[in-house]
């Protein structure tokens, strides 16, 4: 029976209409709004770049044995000869070289050049501070995966026990970190004290302790989670006559696991890592509301709290588009790096 | 056929989803809504709609709550996505509604009423709630901040109680001798005092300048006062770190006796009065190293919103919010802004010894909070420099000036002002 082409059209509006009311015009009206001010209460008003320059702008600093352009070129100038020197090298030297000249050029450009809004900065670099319990969850992930992958009895029960703090509410995990983390009376402090009279640490309050205590949050939430289940079934789509080759050739446990389970679920790997990136930018919100609200010293602030204190704090729509703007941008130039770096390494 | 049928059933349901707002229809009862930040403030409000009701029974009142601390935030968006309020209270962040254009001028309202008498109100306080010169609240409470101290500890510890002409170096001073006491007898209290910090005005400074278009914190009185904060709160100090930014609960420390002296506030006398096992009383804040006294101040009150569809019947109700019966039910709580009523708070409060005119003593030294749209932004800053200072082994001379290009940086670049 031939289908009128009207049909399949009628049926798509009401999700294309959504999507259009929902989702494409909120997307295009914050692209305007970044280039606009707006407190809700008055007319948005066109203030061009103002807010990309309130966020990651830079100013001179004014050196008084150069002038201010010139040092801005001069600095611009190194960076842009830092990256070209490195991506000239090859192999992991590469990206020792691209990291290293470019602190050599960062801290260059310092000397004429500071940021117009330096705690934005600080922001990101909480972002990707925070970013660095995606790969210790990674591998817990893919531990827990390989443990709950045996035969062994109760298998169903552990594998519901890891699996339980990903379905519990996420307030509910804040809360009750809230309290294992608290400096006199938390669980954690109690045992330490138990072996070191002192004490242990001010895990929320400190800034030197403040975001390794949301990490290790995040590793205990996420590890047995979604990525352990994708890493199970990775597993468990291993050929075992490979793993058998392996065993008669005199192959160790530890190197089958290298040379075979690590690259066969390397596709999986590529896919976590991609996932948990884009979610390490876009997250950090929730745990800084209720656990430390972005403190102390904004020391958990992350680009996303940012966004939401100068949008439903502050009333700055026009900033907190534009900084939503600038987190798109990063979130895609990394990714799409992410991605064609990955494609080289991962076994099909 | 079928399209033709699906074609008018997207025309109709894009007609009907155009319609006009009905129209607000005379006969229909006025509903005014009020949104507060609740708490133990609540059943006294409670108390005035039902008086108000009483009187006005064509009037239906909806009261909303909207409490802890992000109450000036909940309040201005549901203002800004269009909910309908018409009245609101108001505390130290009326700047964010002023500034915004959401409140309701009142001039016209009190020219039209000649039952309402603003000059009975303490006139400072009325003077907080103007903003370009008109009138945008009412005030029904004066909050302030005052020192109690445990009387039982300074007995213990030799120390007499605080002179009314005491100094910002004697309130140290005596913080560290009930410290070190404290220290040599563990049933004493162990600290001398508790603050979240020292505020900028023990130093005669302030947030923000008087054109309130800069920081106040310049110079080196404002290094010596981060200096100061950074000796005294660091662990191991006279002084514990209690309150907003430390965990530890301020007034939970002061009653458990763990504490000699804590700065304490107009809503704590009610809790001093029925919790405390021991002696207590307050002190005028001392006098600040420039030789003036200052105490942080504020006030509760109530404003009308600007987008209200009922002014005149709002103006009846917000006189009940901020009348005599609603200020002598909160006596507990805050100091009455009615000026024949603030004799009244010292009996109503009636603890032996514990100097409660201390509280009305400081009316004169207020230093209120400044009503600037940027109020959280700027304190934020603060407590970013504060808290940087305080935990990282950094010059306070290197932090004072990046403090204040932060705050200045703000403040210039403020939407909120363009």
């Amino acid at each position: 029976m031939r289908t009128k082409p009207f049909t399949p059209w009628a049926f798509l509006l009401p999700s294309f209409l959504g999507f259009f009311a929902f989702t494409f015009f909120p997307i295009l009206m914050s692209l305007a709004l970044a280039f606009c001010s707006w407190d809700l209460f008055r007319a948005p008003r066109w203030v061009g770049l103002d807010n990309f320059y309130h966020l990651i702008g830079f100013t001179t600093r004014g050196n008084p044995g150069l002038p201010p352009l010139l040092g801005f070129f001069l600095g611009v100038g190194i960076l842009c000869g830092a990256l070209g020197v490195g991506f000239r090298l090859r192999g992991w030297i590469r990206v020792g070289g691209l990291l290293g000249l470019t602190v050599l050029a960062v801290v260059a450009l310092n000397q004429y050049v500071e940021p117009v809004n330096g705690r934005f900065w600080y922001f990101v670099g909480n972002t990707l501070y925070l970013l660095m319990g995606l790969p210790i969850s990674m591998a817990c992930s893919l531990g827990l995966a390989v443990l709950l992958n045996q035969t062994i009895p109760g298998r169903n029960l552990f594998r519901l026990a890891v699996f339980l703090p990903s379905i519990v509410g996420g307030v509910g995990i804040y809360l009750l970190w809230k309290w294992i983390f608290n400096t006199d009376y938390g669980l954690i402090n109690n045992v330490i004290s138990l072996v070191h009279p002192s004490g242990g640490p001010a895990w929320l309050e400190s800034t030197a302790w403040a975001k390794s205590a949301l990490i290790i949050m995040n590793v205990w939430a996420t590890a047995g989670g979604a990525n352990m289940v994708l890493y199970l079934a990775a597993l468990q789509n291993v050929d075992p006559t490979l793993h058998e080759a392996a065993s008669i050739d005199g192959a160790s446990k530890w190197r089958q696991f290298l040379a075979i389970t690590w690259p066969m679920v390397s596709p999986t790997t590529a896919f976590v890592l991609t996932m948990g990136i884009i979610g390490g930018f876009q997250g950090g919100f929730d745990a800084a509301y209720v656990m430390t609200r972005g403190g102390p010293a904004g020391a958990t602030t992350t680009l996303s709290y940012f966004i939401y204190e100068n949008g439903f704090r502050y009333f700055y729509m026009g900033r907190a588009a534009a900084a939503s703007w600038i987190l798109f941008l990063m979130v895609l130039s990394i990714t799409f790096v992410n991605w064609k770096w990955m494609a080289k390494k991962i076994n099909y | 056929m079928a399209r033709t049928r699906f074609c008018w059933l997207v025309i109709l349901l894009l007609i009907s989803g155009c319609s006009k707002k009905q129209a607000v229809n005379d006969a229909e009862p006025v509903v005014l809504r009020v949104i507060s930040a609740g708490g133990p403030n609540r059943i006294s409000e409670e108390e005035a709609v039902r008086r108000f009701q009483a009187k006005n029974p064509g009037i239906q009142v909806e009261m909303l709550s909207a409490p802890g601390r992000d109450y000036y935030v909940k309040a201005l968006a549901i203002m800004a996505a269009g909910g309908d309020l018409d009245i609101l209270w108001m505390g130290s962040g009326f700047g964010l509604f002023s500034w915004r254009g959401a409140l309701l001028p009142l001039d016209p309202l009190l020219e039209s009423d000649p039952n309402f008498d603003l000059n009975r109100y303490e006139s400072e306080v009325v003077d907080w709630y103007r903003h370009g010169g008109a009138l945008l609240g009412i005030p029904y409470g004066i909050d302030l901040q005052v020192i109690a101290y445990n009387r039982d500890a300074l007995e213990a510890a030799g120390i007499s109680d605080p002179s009314p002409d005491w100094t910002f170096a004697e309130f140290l001073k005596i913080a560290g001798e009930l410290s070190l006491y404290g220290k040599q007898n563990p049933e004493s209290c162990s600290f001398g005092a508790g603050v979240d910090k020292i505020a900028p005005y023990y130093f005669g400074l302030s947030l923000v300048d008087d054109t309130g278009g800069r920081s106040g914190l310049q110079g080196a009185t404002a290094e010596l006062w981060l200096k100061t904060n950074v000796e005294l709160l660091r662990s191991g100090g006279d002084f514990l770190r209690v309150g907003a930014q430390g965990t530890l609960d301020r007034l939970g420390e002061f009653l458990q006796g763990r504490v000699a002296m804590v700065e304490a506030y107009t809503w704590d006398v009610g809790e001093l009065r029925n919790r405390a096992q021991f002696p207590w009383a307050f002190a005028v804040n001392p006098l600040a190293t420039n030789g003036e006294r200052a105490g942080w101040a504020s006030s509760s009150g109530f404003a009308i919103s600007a987008r209200t569809k009922h002014p005149k019947e709002a103006w009846l109700l917000l006189k009940e919010l901020v009348g005599v019966e609603m200020q002598v039910s909160l006596m507990a709580t805050t100091i009455p802004a009615l000026r024949d009523l603030q004799a009244q708070y010292v009996t109503a409060n009636d603890v032996p010894g514990a100097n409660l005119k201390a509280m009305l003593e400081m009316i004169p030294f207020m230093r209120e909070s400044p009503r600037i749209p940027e109020l959280m932004e700027v304190s934020q800053e603060l407590d970013y420099w504060f808290e940087l200072a305080l935990q990282e082994d950094t010059d306070v001379t290197e932090i004072v000036p990046q403090m204040n290009h932060g705050i200045d940086r703000i403040l210039t670049a403020s939407p909120a002002r363009q």
